[in-house]
Parts: C-alpha cells; structure tokens; sequence
C-alpha cells in the first residue's frame, strides 16, 4: 500500500500553527473592576429583594431624643415588607408593612422595644423597590445624624474613630446578627496608650436576631480617640458605633452620630466632600494588618490649579493615626478637595472623616455638631440619595466624585417624585440635569430635599452633606447598580 | 473370540504380480472398495491398490453411485477385481455390507472409501498389526492429500453420547507423536479391516447409517464384542478427492445428531442409554436455544430432526441392539470414557462443535496457550507490567474504597436500587427525576447483589477496571500491526498518558469510561474499514483479524458503540472524533480505500446504538440535549493553552515537560514510516489531532453549553498517539541493520528513552497505592451526614432530608445543573450515592427546577429567605463545597464564588452550621420541611411523617395528625397516594404531588404511576437488545468470518 507523508505533515503543522495563532489570550480574560457591595445598597433590578439593617439608639440612649427610621418607596408599585425591631434585650417585635407607591412612611422603634435603649431594625422587601435610612436626633437639640441604613454583614468591621474622652462622652459599640445563627465576635479596641483588650472583648456572642451594645465608655475610659477592630469568628455582623457627645469633653465634643464602619480593610479609599478650612476636620487611619503599611492621603483640590503634597504617614500593625487636616496649613486655600488614602503596602487600612463645627471661643460653648463618615473603598453607577429639607439657616448638598484614573463620567441627575409632588417639582428645579465629570473631579451642589437619583456613564462617588444650627452630618448615598472596587 | 487364522484362501491378486508370492500362511484379506461416483483420482486409489505388497487381496469394488462407466475404470487399472452394483441408493454402511457372506475364506475384511490412497504396505501392515495384536478391527493411519505432512485421520475416542472425539487437531503436523498409542475407540473411516467372523458376529455396518459414523458404531459394536480395535501407524493412506461430506453432499450437522441417538440407543447399555437418552433431549433443547442465539439454524434443525428419525427406526434399532445385548453388562465405561469429560461431552451435545479438544489440544486450552504465548511477548509483558503496576498503585484503593471525591460516591446501601433506576427511570436526585442511569451503574447494581467484599471494594474495582480495559483494547487495537513489541508500545503509552490519572485525583467517571471503551470502538471503526492491517485493502490483513461481512460489522459495531454509550453517553462525540480522523487520516495518507465502507458501518453502527439506547432519544424532545449527558464543568477560556493539552497535564497527576516524551514515538512514526504503515499513522495522529483539536476549541471558549471535563475530549488524542505508536514501534528501526551507520540508528534508542521518560511519572506515582487519591473524600468532612438514623436525617421523620449541594461542578459530590459559570447545585437525599452521579437536566424534575429558580433569584440578590423558598421540598442543609476532599487532604480546590458566599450569608432563615471542615461550609435551613409532611389545618404547620419504603417504587406514610398530606416528591404526575385497604379513609387531592386529606394513623401508599415510568422503554429495549445480538451473533457466525493467525 502506497501512502504520502506530506500532506499529514503540512496538515498538522497547520492545525498546530493555527492553534497558536488564534488562542485567546490568557491575561484577555482578566477582569479590571471588581464587583463589590456597596454598605449601602438597593438592588437596581424590579423584583430584587433588599434587606435593610438599621442600628441605633432608641431615646432611651444618652443625648438621643428621637430616632426615626424612614421607608421611602420611590417606585410605581405598593411595597409591602417585614419589618423585626429587636433591642439589646433580645425583645423582638416582627411588623408588616406596606408602602404605597411614591410615598414614605416613619416609624420609631423606641416605643416597640420600650425597656431598650438601642434597637436593631431589619426590614426585608421582598420585592425590593424600597430603600431605607434613618435620623436620630439628639436632644436639645444636641446634633443629629442621617444615615442609610446597611445592606451588607460582614464578618469584619472597622470604626477607625470614636472618643471616650471624660467628662460628657458616651461611645457604644452595636452588634447586630440578623441570622438565625449564633454569631461570635473579637474586639480590638485601641486606645491612645495602645491596644486594649479584655476578657469580655473576646468571643462575644451575639445570638441569633438580636443586637449587643457594647460600651466602649466604661471599658476604655477617657481616651481621646478610640478605635474598634471587630472580626466576627463565626456569622456575620453589622455594627454601628453610636458616639455622644455634650460638649464638656476636653475637646469639646457636641453632638451624635451613628457610624456604620467599613465591612473590611482596603488599599485605596475615598473621602469625598470635606469640609473646607474653617471647620475642624481630620482623617483618622487605622492599619488592621499584621503589618506596618506605608499610607498617603492625598488632598485632592477640585481646582486643577492649586497643588498640595500628600500626607504620609507610617502606620503599624494594630494602630491607628489621626491626621488634622488643617493642622500644618497645606490646605489652607485649597478650597473645596477630595481625599484619597492609599495604602503603598497592604490593603489593610480603613479610614474615617471626623468634621466638627469650628470652636467659636468667644461663644464659650462647644458648638453642635459632631460626624463621622467612613470613607469608601468602592464605587457605583447608580447611586440614591434621599433627604428632607434643610433647615432654617442650615444647608444641604450632595457632592459627587468620579475616582476613575481616565475618562469622563456622564452623570444624569433626577428628583424623583416621593411626597408632596407640588414640593418635590419646586425642589427639582434646583437640581442640575446633566453632568460632565473629567477623571478624579468632584462637584458639589444643593441637595434638593426629597429623593434624587444619579446615574453615571463610570463608577462615581455620591456624598450628602446636611448643616445646621442643630449639627451636621453626611453619608454616603445609596449605592444603585454597577459597584466595583478599583475603579478604572 | 476365536479367530481361525490358518483358514484364508491364498489368493494372487494381481497376476501381474505373479512369481514369488508370499509365504503362504498370509491370510486373505476381501477388500471391499465402496465407490460413489468418485473423481479422477480414483484411478490413484485403485492403483494403489494393486500396488499393495500383501498379494492375497480379493477386491470387490461395489459401485454405490449413479454414473455409470465405474466397471470399466475399475477394469483398466485392477481387471481382476470384481465390480457389483450396490442394490437401490445405499449409503456406504449398507454398500459394505455386500461383503457379509462373500468372505471366501478370507479372514479380513478391509472396507475402503473410495478417496483414500494406500501406500504399498498399507494392507499387509494392518493385517500384521491385526495379527500381531489380536485386534478386531484396524485401521491405518490417514494423512492430508493436499499435504501429506498433515495428518488427517488416526482414529478416535467417543464422548458419552457417542461422539467421536480426535485425536488431534485439525491440521496437525505428523511428528509420529501418536504412534506409540495405537489403542483407539474406533479407526479411521477411509479403511478399517476387519476380521471376518467379527464382522458377521456383530452384524456388520449399521444400514441406516449411509454416511458418516458407520466406522465408529462397527467399531463400537466390536468393542462390546471386546475385540480391540488399533490404529496400525505404518499403515499409511492418503486422502485425495478434497472433503468428503463436501463431495458427497452431505451435512454432518443433519446426519451426526441421529447417528449419535442410534448409537445410543443401540450401543449403549441399559443402565446407561436411560440418562443418555434423557441428557440429549435435554442437550436438544439447549443447542435449538444455542442454535437460535448464534444463528446455526441447520444445527437445529439436525437436532430436532434426529429424534423423529430414530423413532421412526426404533424397530430396526431393537433388531441391531438384539446382536450385542449379550455383550451388555461389562465394565462399559471403560469403552469410552477415556477422554470423556462430562461437561464437554454435553458441550459439544448443545453446540454441535467440531468433536475436538477434550484434552491438553481442547480449543479452549489452545486459546490459553496461545494467550500465554502472547502474554510472553513483549506486548504481553508490557501488559503484565502494566498491570503490576497498576495494581501496586492501586492497593490502597481496591483494599480501602476510593474517596468520596467527585463522581466517586457510594453505591447505595441497597444496590439493587441502581438497577430499578434504570429500570423505573426514576431517580431521587433533585427531589426526584425522570432521568435514567446508564446502562453500566445498572450493572454495577447487579454486581454489588452477589459481590463479597462490599460497595467500596465494588465501586474501587469497577472505577479501576477501566485501565486494564482500556489497555486491553488498545492490545487488541494494535494487535493487527504485529509484532509484540508495537503492542507493548501502544499499551505502555496509553497508560502512561496522564488522564486517566487526572480523572481519578478529579473524581471523574465519564472520562474514565471513555478511556476504556473507546480502544474497542475504534478497532471496530478500524475493521470496518477494511484497510491493511485491519482488512484486505492494500495488502494482506495482520494478526488477529476477523474479516466479516458488512452487516456483520455494523451489527457488532453498533454492539460494541451501545456498549460504550451504556459506559458514559458522552463517548458518541469522541467516537465521532474517531471516525472523522480515519477518513481524514486515509484521505490526507491518499487513499480513500475503505471509507465507504467506514462510512456504512459507522451509518448502520449508530442506528444500531440508537436502537439500542431508543430511550435517550426519547429525551431529546426535552431540550438542552448536551446538558443531559454533559454535566457542568469550568473551564475558563485560555484556562489550559496549547502546551498543557498536547502535554495531557489537565490536572494534579502530570509530569510536567516529561508530557513530551509521550509524543517523540508517534512524531517519529510519522517521519519514518511507509507503506501501510505510514497511512496508518497518519490516521492515528489525525485521531489524535482531533482529540487536541477539540480540547483546544473548548479551551477558547467557542463553546456556551456544558463543557465537559478536559480529560473526556483528550481520550482520543491519547488512543492516536498509543496507536500512531504502535506503528512507530514497528517501523522505527525497521531495516536499519541492512543500511550503512546513519542517523535512522538513533531512533530506536531514542523511542525508548522518550517511552521511558513517559512511562516514569506513573511509575513514581504508583508507589503511594493511591494514585495520589487522598485518603479521604468529603465525606470526612460531613459527619452529620454519614450514619442513618443521624438528627438531621431520621427517615422516620418525614423521609431523609435534602442536602442542596453547591460549588464548582466537578467537585460536588453529585451530578449537578449549572447556575452560573464555574457554579452549579445538586440536590441529593441526605447523603449523596452513586445514583446521583449522572448528569441530568433541571427540566427533568419539578423539585430541582423549582430550586434552581430559587438559587437563581438568590444569586441575583431577589431573596433574602431562600430557606423558605426551597423549604417545601425539604432541604435541610445547603452545602458550599470547597474542595474536593476533606482538609488536610490532597483536594482538588476551587474557590466558590464570592457573590454565592455572600448571597448566602445574608439569607435571613440560613444558619451557618459551625465547627466543620474547611472544605465544606455548610448552612441549616432553619425553616426546612420534612418532604413527607401533614399540614395542620389551624397553624398550617408541616409535622413529619414516618415513612417506610418497602419497594423502590412505593412508599407508605402513617400521619400522626389530621391534615393534609402532601409528599414532595417528584418530577409531577410520577408518583400518587392511593389508600390502603382497610387502613382509613383517604380523600387524595389532584395535584402535581401525591397529596391527600386523611386522618392521623391512617395508613397509606404512594406508589410510581406505572404508565409514566421508563419500564415499557426498557421491556422494548432489552427486547431489542436480544434483537440485534441474535442479529450479530448470527451475521458472526453465518458469515464465515475468519481469523488471521499470528
């Protein structure tokens, strides 16, 4: 039998070179973003369930007067949901509820868990549509806090910022387990002499659907800052530092605040809206490695014109730094800027905002208005913000910022009818429509009271920033669709 | 008996021959030449004849046939012998019997066919051992005409049932080694002498005995006369005239069944003929069945036909038995059991076999020899090597089980429940489905009935068999290319390919079963293409071919293809793959010799099969074709590249760069070879391109559908490298030693290096006894799982409950459905056994559908309580599978995806259950349902149900409250509650479910609807099955198919 070689040969060669020449690219498939969760966020699709976990005092907490938690359906379609209000007593009160559509509905949870002073609120939707944020309101008028609610648990938490200081501070830790099962969690508290631990900050249980309160005052007494590290060995938390303050403390601390805290530690984080020099503002950093990181916070002046140098700072393994913005003048000048923390060896740090209301000496008394935002490691292409009216002599803006490296964010801008409509159309008018935002821009306009949808080209940054005569707070908004960390 | 030896007449035969004649006291020898219308030669029979040195023959030839003329041609070689028509159309028995009364004085009659040539001595040889010996009857020695090194004839022994058993096989070479034994049952038929007065004293040849036997019954006779009857070796003849029954028109397979009930009947003693006579009836019906089976319709017809013939001649048997009945009594078995051994005697009674091999020449020892022979070789050793080997690195498992990793979990406590299965076509996966077993977990459930050492040793054996089986058919592959050397090659090379080595470490079956089955498949595609080696095209065939006919080959292609698919669906593509590289291979080597006939077998191959598996073509009206024999895999595009897969290093059993050793022969081959040779190894590296090319499309990620594991689609390219080595073993180096020193000198040494580096990493492996399988599996690390009777699964509350398994597909310990990539879920009860191993689509059951929606939503973030969404159908545990064995153990380790963890830990009614292995996260649905449940009428709350299974197809429930009874089990309209009689009323409610109003402590049945389940599919099936193997083994056996013979 008669057979050819070559054509076999030239045949395999073929496939083989061929092969080589069309396969895909290994590194091709690499992805450049990162889905993440946002702290808080409302599902974008129709239909999607959201469960939101709401922490706070009741007024049976110190220099709490109220707490409001707020349903805002902003949808076309009733929202029916479950509400669980259970305090730190283990009572638990399970509602119903129901939200017509384009319209919000208040409760407090105080009067259902009446021997409580904090309660955990968790409200499941089902259907989704519903996004959720609550106000605590101090008393006499001592400050006041918004905050959306959280949607994520995690099983680490860092609350780079709270005081103990004594006299006339008060800073609790929440816990809150919305799971059946039992949830155990290790404190690491660090004081200004250093980390503290205790016996009862170790293996603390935290029982299926209930909330402890873990008080930071009594445990690490009189330190200036304090800052918790809370990782969870078994389920999941959310937790909340609740920080009072009436003004008598050594630094004059005025006012409440609920801080959710990051669910985790990050390499690159954002600090959008500031405020400019004037007020007090610093940026506490807390390294929860087992390593010494090497941090800059880098000031970013929304004006291309004026340049500042980055802080750096060394952090060790377990501490934490807190930097004065204003403190060495860099900024002085700037006018409205950004921070961005990197970290240039391990993603392990977390960082918070603490602003305050400039010390008015001649006034002889502290002036309200204490706040703690976390800063964010992500970022989002829909954002929801929703906010009541400013109050008299007081001011509300929202503050967005595209962290991407390249490209222009094309932001859309819309107020979306919940409430009085007559309102909400005089509101609306106020609103931009259309923005174009270049790369690491920020912009910063009133907010309109009400709910304002953004929705972007690229990953942006949305921040709310509320001042007044009764204190000052901002949050984060409500993260849409399109999260990612490590915008690109 | 008293024989007058002085009595002859002497007598010159040949008056030619007249002089000094023989001493006077030579007896007279009559011969009587039975001729039948013989052919030229018979002028050579009379000549030898009147050739014969013992002068005093009477010669009397009677003419048996029709022609006329046989007087005159008698007349021109022998004009003194005597010529007497044989009265009416006698057979030769009849013929010879003229002689009976025409002795004149003779003291031996020497009967003579009419194609038997005597040598010269022949007849005073035989009469000189007659006289030496005192023997009755003698007979010479018959050699092969056409070929007088052969023996032909030298005498036989007989079986109980009077069968002649010789001596010696056919074809045999005469080396005199049976000359020494002169004692035989009865002579040659061609010539016998007899002595006269025996002849008449037993009545000489049976008359209704026309052809065939006659010699054996006469010499019977005479043996219960207890006359000897000896095999004179000098005395020589030869055959001519070609076969005799051929010439004469005759059918052994008609005529030996009568002759062998007469003999019985008129030879055997009275003791024995009784159970004779009842062991050939029963041996009658046996061989109409083996007759029907292997399609040897004249054999029965030879069977059935012989007991009316000897009825209708039971009188004349009386008559003859009368002659001998005397003679009964004496140690009979002495007569013929020398070589009867009674199994084969009954053997040969129901299978009508050539009358050979009751001793150390049995067929059946001659195969074992020739086995041996061939084990011996090098392609034997390197089998046996091989499978040392594997058997050394297998110890552990096939003593200890294998791991709970992957596909590899245990045959259910009841095994059986694997072939009702495949039987019902229900499976209690995915809370129920109407997805069947294949074909081989149904045997395996059979096996594990009868098998002695346990499920774990079973299901170790039957996984592990697949490389010696796989091995062996690639032996038989390449056995047509000769030489043991090429075998050893082909069969060291499979085995030293990594993937079977992968699949066991990644727990995968379907590969496995590839692996083994697609060897035999493709040496049936290579045989139906008829080209050298495998067939006459383009040469002469090679060792061990069978040529058959077309139908045939399609028959036991089609067998063998729904054998393979029986093994693991999945093998259709690769058997595709196969047979688009023989006749791209031929094409491309420029022949197109063979491939319509490839193409006809493949055609009617696949029609066969499809006959075969009708009921997985019923499933193709169901969509997602692939998905129900594919189960989900991950495989990221670029995830492999083109030097992994050419090196076959898919998973953690790999040797590295050592991988390229395995394509040195196979590349080799194809730059040295010629000839055949050379367009056979174009073939086979075609087959094997197919193979890579096809493991490199899935590794683009061109394909969207279940991708199947890399190791299944390599299995071609690993059987065409081993047989594109085989050829290279053969031709490499071929004729080198003839030629002047030159680089060609190098190849072999260089082939072996390269095999040996190849060979090596599976030698290192074999030394742990475990293939590197950890020493456990996942099972390990789910202890609430394992014991019955354990909290979670107490079947005597509401059934065992569901465990929902989720995570990368080929670590999950059942087959799973895809959610997303690199994701997919299974739903087993309780714990997961080998039932739940075949891939199945989730439109098969209603209880899997509903949970993957719910697992979809989940993933999509629109629950937030997905325990209470799959509550209903009883999952009491979610399982996120991390590794493929329990930590600290050698795993397979695919992170599952985060946004799963996430989804899970935020669901509201999940419970992480805490403190278990890290290979495993595990979640307790804290608002499961028992599957068999009665709802409360006021709270609406599920209280479990005992449950009792006393069939594979029934269940049966005593509620402990009224209520509503509702049974989660699917898929819909498969199962429904029916009431007990005499147990309390039950109220069934029509629904999907088997669901009913009753009371408590009634008792009550939920039974399998027998019109929806898969039983008259697999009554049509196995009828089909016994179809087309009477079919095949008819076309193997009708159609004459012959063997080459190394």
């Amino acid at each position: 039998m008669n057979a050819v070689r070559a054509p076999a040969i030239v045949a395999l060669l073929a496939l083989l070179i061929g092969a080589v020449a069309f396969s895909v690219d290994p590194e091709a498939r690499l992805p450049t973003d990162h889905v993440a969760s946002a702290v808080s966020e409302r599902t974008a699709s129709d239909g999607s369930a959201d469960v939101w976990f709401c922490e706070g005092p009741t007024p049976g907490a110190p220099g709490v007067d109220d707490r409001i938690v707020a349903l805002t359906n902003p949808t076309e379609m009733p929202v029916e949901g479950h509400i669980t209000i259970v305090d730190e007593g283990d009572h638990r009160v399970p509602r119903v509820f129901e939200v017509e559509a384009g319209e919000h509905i208040e409760f407090r949870p105080g009067p259902f868990v009446p021997d409580g002073r904090f309660a955990a609120v968790t409200v499941e939707v089902p259907a989704g549509g519903l996004f959720v944020d609550q106000r605590i309101v101090g008393e006499a008028s001592a400050g006041m806090d918004d905050e959306p609610c959280a949607t994520v648990t995690s099983a680490t938490w860092r609350h780079p910022w709270g005081t103990t200081e004594r006299p006339g501070t008060t800073a609790v830790l929440l816990l809150h387990n919305p799971f059946p099962g039992t949830a155990v969690a290790d404190l690491r508290l660090i004081g200004d002499l250093g980390r503290r631990e205790s016996l009862d900050s170790q293996g603390i249980v935290v029982d299926g659907r209930s909330l402890v309160a873990f008080d930071l005052t009594g445990r690490i007494a009189d330190s200036e800052v304090v800052s918790a590290v809370v990782d969870v060995r078994v389920g999941q938390l959310v937790t909340a530092l609740f920080q009072y303050g009436d003004g008598t403390s050594p630094n004059a601390w005025h006012g409440v605040d609920l801080s959710l805290g990051a669910p985790g530690d990050a390499g690159r984080l954002f600090l959008p809206g500031p405020p400019v020099a004037g007020d007090g503002a610093s940026v506490a950093l807390l390294n929860a490695g087992d390593e010494t990181v090497d941090v800059e916070v880098v000031p970013h002046p929304v004006s291309g014109e004026f340049t500042v140098e980055p802080f750096r700072i060394v952090l060790r393994a377990g501490r934490r730094e807190v930097l004065d913005l204003f403190g060495d003048g860099r900024l002085d000048g700037a006018g409205p800027f950004l921070i961005e923390v990197r970290s240039l060896d391990a993603p392990t740090v977390s960082a918070s905002l603490v602003t305050r209301a400039a010390v008015d000496a001649e006034a002889g008394q502290a002036p309200v208005g204490l706040d703690v935002t976390s800063a964010v490691d992500h970022a989002a292409t829909k954002w929801w913000v929703r906010s009541d009216r400013a109050e008299s002599g007081g001011s509300a803006s929202l503050v967005v910022f595209n962290p991407a490296g390249a490209g222009i964010a094309e932001v859309d801008l819309g107020l979306v009818p919940v409430g009085d409509a007559d309102e909400v159309g005089a509101a609306g008018e106020l609103l931009p429509t259309h923005l174009e935002l270049d790369s690491g821009m920020m912009v910063e306009f009133a907010l309109p009271p009400g709910v304002v949808e953004i929705e972007s080209s690229a990953a942006i940054v949305v921040v709310a920033r509320l001042d007044g005569p009764s204190g000052r707070t901002s949050f984060v908004g409500t993260a849409g669709a399109g999260t990612v960390v490590r915008p690109s | 008996m008293d024989t007058d030896q002085t009595a002859g007449r002497q007598h010159t035969g040949d008056p030619a021959a007249e002089g000094p004649g023989p001493p006077p006291a030579t007896p007279l020898v009559g011969l009587v030449l039975v001729a039948h219308d013989p052919g030229d030669w018979f002028e050579d029979v009379l000549a030898a004849i009147g050739a014969q040195d013992h002068s005093d023959l009477d010669v009397l030839v009677v003419d048996a046939g029709r022609r006329k003329g046989l007087a005159e041609r008698v007349a021109a070689v022998l004009p003194w012998a005597e010529v007497t028509p044989a009265p009416g159309d006698l057979g030769f028995g009849a013929a010879a019997n003229v002689a009976m009364g025409r002795t004149h004085g003779g003291a031996f009659h020497l009967f003579l066919h009419d194609d038997l040539v005597l040598d010269g001595t022949a007849v005073r040889r035989m009469v000189e051992c007659a006289l030496g010996s005192n023997a009755g009857i003698v007979g010479p020695k018959v050699l092969d005409g056409s070929d007088p090194r052969h023996l032909e004839d030298m005498g036989s022994w007989v079986d109980r049932y009077g069968a002649a058993v010789p001596r010696f096989e056919p074809g045999e070479l005469d080396q005199g080694q049976y000359d020494a034994d002169r004692e035989v049952f009865a002579t040659s038929e061609s010539a016998l002498l007899v002595r006269s007065d025996l002849f008449e004293a037993i009545g000489g040849f049976d008359p209704e005995i026309r052809f065939l036997d006659g010699s054996l019954d006469l010499c019977w006779r005479a043996r219960l006369a207890g006359a000897s009857v000896l095999t004179a070796p000098t005395a020589v003849g030869r055959s001519v005239g070609g076969r005799r029954t051929r010439r004469r028109r005759t059918d052994p397979q008609r005529l030996r069944p009568r002759h062998k009930l007469r003999m019985t009947l008129v030879n055997q003693d009275p003791v024995h003929r009784g159970t004779a006579v009842a062991e050939l009836m029963l041996a009658t019906l046996l061989g109409v069945a083996y007759g029907l089976l292997v399609g040897r319709f004249r054999h029965i017809r030879g069977l059935v036909a012989a007991w009316p013939w000897n009825l209708r001649r039971m009188a004349s048997a009386r008559s003859r038995r009368a002659t001998v009945d005397h003679h009964f009594g004496g140690d009979q078995a002495r007569l013929y059991v020398r070589h009867d051994v009674p199994h084969r005697s009954f053997h040969r009674a129901v299978t009508g076999g050539a009358s050979v091999g009751t001793g150390s020449e049995a067929p059946g020892r001659l195969r074992l020899h020739q086995l041996w022979s061939a084990l011996l070789g090098p392609g034997g050793i390197a089998l046996l090597v091989g499978g040392a080997v594997l058997g050394f690195g297998s110890r552990h498992l096939l003593t200890r089980g294998l791991p709970a990793i992957g596909r590899f979990q245990a045959i259910p406590s009841e095994p059986f429940d694997l072939a009702l299965s495949w039987w019902t076509g229900w499976r209690p996966t995915g809370g129920g489905i109407a997805s069947p077993l294949n074909e081989g977990f149904a045997l395996i459930g059979l096996a594990g009935q009868v098998f002695p050492w346990g499920g774990a040793v079973l299901l170790a054996t039957a996984v592990l068999a697949t490389f010696p089986i796989g091995a062996v058919g690639v032996w038989r592959l390449v056995r047509p290319i000769g030489g043991g050397r090429s075998r050893a090659v082909a069969v060291l090379t499979y085995l030293a390919v990594p993937l079977p080595y992968n699949s066991l470490a990644e727990g995968r079956l379907a590969p496995l079963a590839a692996y083994a089955a697609l060897p035999w498949v493709a040496h049936r595609l290579a045989v139906a293409q008829g080209v050298v080696p495998y067939g006459r095209k383009g040469g002469d065939p090679g060792p061990g071919t069978r040529l058959g006919g077309l139908w045939g080959e399609a028959l036991v292609t089609g067998l063998v293809l729904a054998v393979a698919i029986g093994m693991e669906p999945t093998v259709v593509v690769l058997v595709g793959v196969v047979a688009t590289g023989l006749v791209v291979g031929s094409i491309l080597a420029g022949s197109l010799a063979g491939i319509p006939r490839l193409l006809l077998v493949a055609t009617g191959a696949t029609v066969v099969s499809a006959l075969l598996h009708a009921h997985q073509l019923d499933r193709l009206p169901g969509g997602d074709h692939v998905a129900a024999f594919v189960e989900p895999g991950t495989w990221a595009p670029a995830d492999l590249g083109i030097p992994t897969i050419l090196r076959f290093d898919t998973g953690p059993f790999g040797g590295g760069h050592l991988g390229w050793a395995l394509l040195v022969i196979p590349v080799l081959a194809l730059l040295t070879a010629s000839g055949w040779r050379l367009a056979l190894v174009v073939r086979a590296l075609i087959v094997a391109a197919g193979g890579f090319g096809l493991a490199w499309v899935l590794d683009q990620g061109w394909w969207s559908g279940s991708m199947p594991a890399a190791e299944l689609v390599l299995v071609p390219a690993a059987l065409g490298l081993a047989w594109a080595a085989a050829v290279g073993a053969a031709s490499i180096g071929a004729g080198i030693y003839g030629r002047a020193f030159g680089w060609r000198h190098f190849l072999p040494p260089v082939a072996a290096l390269a095999l040996l580096v190849g060979v090596a990493p599976v030698v290192a492996a074999s030394l742990d006894g475990r293939w590197g399988l950890p020493p456990r599996g996942l099972d390990a690390a789910l202890p609430i799982f394992g014991d019955e009777g354990g909290v979670a699964y107490d079947g005597s509350r509401g059934g065992v409950g569901r465990v929902l398994w989720l995570g990368e597909p080929s670590i999950l310990p059942a087959a799973g459905i895809a959610l997303d990539d690199g994701l997919a879920m299974a739903l087993t009860d309780g714990a997961p056994d080998l039932s739940d191993q075949v891939p199945f689509r989730a439109s098969d059951g209603s209880g899997i559908r509903e949970v993957r929606t719910a697992m979809l939503e989940l993933l999509e973030g629109r629950t937030s309580r997905l325990g209470v969404e799959v509550a209903d159908w009883g999952i009491q545990h979610l399982v996120v599978v991390e590794r493929s064995a329990a930590a600290p153990y050698t795993a397979v380790e695919p992170p599952p995806p985060e946004e799963l963890m996430a989804a899970l830990t935020r669901q509201l009614d999940l419970e992480r259950v805490e403190g278990l292995n890290r290979s495993v996260t595990v979640f307790r649905n804290t608002v499961a349902e028992p599957v068999h449940a009665v709802v409360r009428d006021r709270t609406g709350s599920a209280v479990p149900v005992a449950v009792e299974r006393p069939a594979w197809d029934r269940f049966e429930v005593v509620p402990p409250v009224d209520g509503t009874f509702r049974a989660m089990v699917g898929p819909s309209g498969w199962w429904s509650l029916e009431p007990i009689e005499g147990a309390g009323s039950v109220e069934v409610v029509e629904g999907p479910f088997p669901s009913a109003r009753i009371a408590a402590g009634t008792r009550a049945a939920i039974v399998m609807d027998a019109e929806v389940g898969s039983r008259g599919v697999r009554t049509r099936q196995s009828a089909i099955v016994v179809v087309v193997l009477l079919a095949t083994s008819w076309a193997h056996v009708g159609r004459g198919r012959r063997r080459v013979d190394a």
